[in-house]
């Protein structure tokens, strides 16, 4: 595995229950690009991306075949043993949803609470840490009043980039992004694609999207799953 | 940090267990407890033979007949009355009056079963005995009645949730083809939510068959074999509240864990079938 | 035979309804009638001062305050007994158990629920018994019995509403706090309880009226119609639904029959608050909690 390679799979397969969603799937994601995978919906595109955090560990019935690697500072982490803690794994690979998904609390306490599951404790440290990701995602200026609302009285792409933030806050390494605009309008979307650029400076993007011209936009390097196998294009 | 959530899950897991256990605990003690009994006459005369203390007999046969009469009475009252509600509610009923007749059966099942019981047996018991069974008016025939009311709200919650759960898109295709309330309910709502229906009628049997307060204040509580609805009848529940007062190495207090042991294996199949019944898929149209 | 059935279906069920609307107006304005008159100062209190008997410096003898005294002292008890573990074992159903031992284990907690109330009385009863052979201890019917025994009556209702609010949380937001790096524990009582705090405030609440309105088991494991403030867990107690039994039969004058009503009204006013107050916490009080 070269250096800059941040994610190795060989010959992996994912089995849900009898059904096989992935075949074989050999591909290697670049440090510090955008990777984007693309393909019609339920061919899997999701469920490779559970491989990497290992949120396939929380879904009843799946169970993986062949090798997937991550390297994470510096170290390589197996991600198809089901028995290895996955907390650690998760606060260094972020991931956000399709539909964003603030937390029922205030705008403050969603992106500083991935910090309190870490055990921080410290309040100037969090309140710091929280503007900065704020600030990276561009929303402080909008948010700096609101901090204590609701954070789901926020607008779709507000939301959105809260979920961003949330997830830079742990400062990780690798972040996955599930169709993160299709929930969207045309001028939020704009917002996300611009700041997802800028966080290439120093994360390794994966991104699921089925628009291609989004693809085109941000990519580094595109690969396309159908029936199960995922080729590179 | 790890040794404290180890300790959680652990605590979490032995709640579960402890709790099963106990479940299958009360069954042995009730078994031990009941033993004197079995060896006394053994299983089949027990179930069959009269309650006669006087002359060594301690059947609960009486008691059975009684428990299962009222029961089956009781339902067979409620049901049709019990699914009329609930096709008020989801069919026929005003928009406005329907959430209102709902609020209104979840508020029944807040009432105190003895309350029920206070009520009848002093509106509902002396109006039986003027005009319709006559004698003291306790008799199965009052007690089903308000027993009927008591397992109404059960059924019909159960019936409304299994009706509402159709999918939208079938009803309003019959409502399309210009089908009425009550065809769109024949033809297409029933046949689907059948299941459902057989699920809320055997809660509602395991609840008659369980109340004690009902049956112990409107049935009369007599020892002999009914053989009538206007005979007073004892049920299994009513006789072991009964003979609590009794001598606890009597064999007539012995008698009142072959009730506990019967109404717990009647409840226990009764769960299994209704868990078939969950299994049942609705048949096609 | 079909189109004659759609023709009265309607009807008939305009006559269910009406029914069963007369039946519970009839229930509750009977009541009213009967025990209206009797609420006054004497009611709880009878002839003792009220500050006294509520301080538990002279007991009441003409009075429901021992009643009431009673029965609320046995559902706290029972409650307090059983939400802990009825909660715990919930969370296990939702979060831990799987496969043939989560289907064992529903199907027994489903039996217990089915499991007659005077049958569970009559457990506690067996297994004061058995204490009472084995250790000789005096540990007879008693407050604290009946505790035990209700806690048991009401532990599979709180298994099951604990477990079904838990697995009723949406997948993305059961999701959302695992991706962030929370552990299993950090999840359930980070995300997953206090998003579904209202459906469990509601689950107890049902669980206490439950407890209150129950005769079967209490009448087997000590209550008793006379016994005034017990003074201690292992004593005898008095209880309002029993009390209402009690008077149905053994009443001696129109007086106590007049209280009879009285406590049954009493009763059925705290049953019809707790669920109300059930009710309610469903819709509110997530609202109220969790977006300070």
């Amino acid at each position: 595995m070269q250096p800059t390679t941040k994610i190795h799979t060989n010959g992996l397969s994912f089995y849900y229950g009898k059904m096989q969603v992935l075949q074989d799937v050999s591909v290697e994601l670049q440090d510090r690009r955008i990777t984007a995978i693309t393909g019609p919906s339920g061919s899997g595109k999701s469920s490779f991306l559970s491989v990497l955090n290992r949120m396939w560990t929380e879904i009843p019935g799946v169970h993986l075949q062949g090798e997937a690697h991550i390297r994470l500072g510096g170290q390589l982490h197996d991600l198809c043993d089901k028995r290895q803690p996955a907390q650690h794994l998760r606060r260094k690979v972020g991931m956000v949803f399709q539909t964003p998904n603030p937390l029922p609390m205030s705008i403050y306490r969603n992106v500083a609470f991935p910090l309190k599951l870490s055990g921080c404790s410290d309040r100037q440290q969090i309140a710091a840490q929280v503007e900065s990701a704020l600030r990276r995602t561009l929303l402080w200026d909008e948010v700096k009043d609101l901090l204590k609302k609701d954070a789901r009285q926020l607008s779709g792409g507000q939301q959105q980039r809260l979920c961003i933030a949330r997830s830079l806050v742990l400062e990780p390494e690798v972040l996955l992004l599930d169709e993160p605009t299709s929930a969207l309008d045309v001028a939020a979307s704009a917002g996300i694609e611009d700041l997802l650029l800028a966080l290439k400076q120093d994360c390794t993007l994966v991104l699921v999207s089925h628009y291609l011209d989004q693809v085109k936009r941000l990519a580094d390097k595109v690969y396309r799953v159908d029936n199960g196998r995922m080729v590179q294009l | 940090m790890p040794i404290l959530s180890r300790t959680l899950e652990r605590l979490f897991f032995l709640a579960a267990i402890g709790s099963a256990l106990l479940t299958a605990a009360i069954f042995l003690l009730l078994c031990q407890l009941g033993k004197p009994l079995f060896q006394h006459g053994g299983l089949g005369t027990l179930l069959c033979s009269p309650w006669n203390p006087g002359h060594g007999q301690y059947g609960i046969y009486p008691m059975i007949v009684g428990s299962l009469s009222i029961a089956f009475l009781s339902v067979l009252i409620s049901f049709p009355f019990s699914l009329g509600c609930a096709f008020f509610i989801t069919h026929f009923g005003p928009l406005a009056l329907r959430r209102k007749l709902l609020n209104l059966v979840r508020f029944m099942t807040s009432i105190p079963t003895v309350v029920y019981g206070f009520v009848a047996l002093f509106l509902l018991v002396p109006f039986m005995r003027e005009y319709l069974t006559g004698g003291s008016g306790l008799n199965i025939l009052t007690a089903s009645l308000m027993l009927a009311v008591l397992i109404a709200p059960t059924m019909i919650i159960f019936f409304v949730d299994s009706l509402q759960r159709v999918p939208l898109s079938y009803r309003q295709a019959v409502d399309a083809l210009g089908g009425s309330p009550a065809q769109q309910l024949l033809y297409v709502v029933l046949p689907m939510a059948w299941p459902g229906i057989l699920n809320g009628l055997l809660l509602g049997l395991g609840r008659a068959m369980g109340d004690t307060l009902i049956s112990l204040m409107l049935a009369g509580n007599a020892v002999a074999v009914p053989t009538a609805m206007t005979q007073a009848a004892r049920t299994l529940t009513a006789h072991i509240a009964l003979v609590m007062a009794a001598d606890f190495a009597s064999m007539e207090f012995q008698s009142i864990f072959a009730c506990g042991i019967f109404l717990y294996l009647f409840t226990a199949l009764l769960i299994v079938a209704l868990r078939l019944v969950g299994r049942l898929s609705p048949r096609g149209l | 035979m079909g189109r004659l059935l759609a023709r009265l279906l309607p009807g008939f069920s305009w006559c269910c309804a009406l029914a069963l609307t007369a039946a519970v107006a009839t229930l509750v304005w009977f009541l009213l009638r009967g025990g209206l008159p009797a609420f006054n100062a004497d009611l709880l209190f009878g002839g003792t001062r009220a500050i006294d008997a509520l301080l538990l410096r002279r007991q009441v003898f003409d009075g429901l305050f021992p009643a009431l005294f009673g029965t609320v002292a046995m559902v706290l008890l029972a409650v307090s007994l059983a939400v802990p573990v009825g909660v715990a074992a919930g969370i296990y159903m939702a979060e831990y158990a799987g496969g043939w031992s989560k289907h064992l284990l529903s199907l027994v907690f489903d039996v217990l629920a089915g499991i007659p109330s005077i049958v569970i009385g009559l457990s506690g009863f067996a297994l004061a018994i058995v204490l009472h052979r084995s250790f000789d201890g005096r540990l007879g019917p008693c407050l604290l019995l009946s505790a035990l025994a209700l806690a048991f009556l009401v532990l599979p209702y709180l298994v099951r509403s604990t477990q079904t609010a838990l697995e009723g949380v949406d997948p993305l937001l059961r999701h959302t706090a695992l991706t962030l790096g929370a552990s299993k524990l950090q999840n359930i009582f980070l995300v997953l309880l206090p998003n579904r705090l209202a459906d469990l405030t509601g689950g107890i609440i049902l669980a206490v009226g439950r407890c209150a309105e129950d005769t079967a088991v209490i009448m087997l494991t000590g209550v008793v119609a006379s016994a005034g403030v017990p003074d201690s867990m292992l004593r005898q107690y008095e209880a309002l639904p029993f009390y209402v039994y009690y008077m149905s039969s053994q009443y001696t004058g129109p007086e106590e029959l007049q209280k009879g009503y009285a406590a049954a009204i009493l009763l059925m006013i705290i049953c019809s608050l707790l669920f109300v107050l059930a009710f309610m916490a469903q819709r509110r009080l997530k609202s109220w909690l969790l977006y300070r």
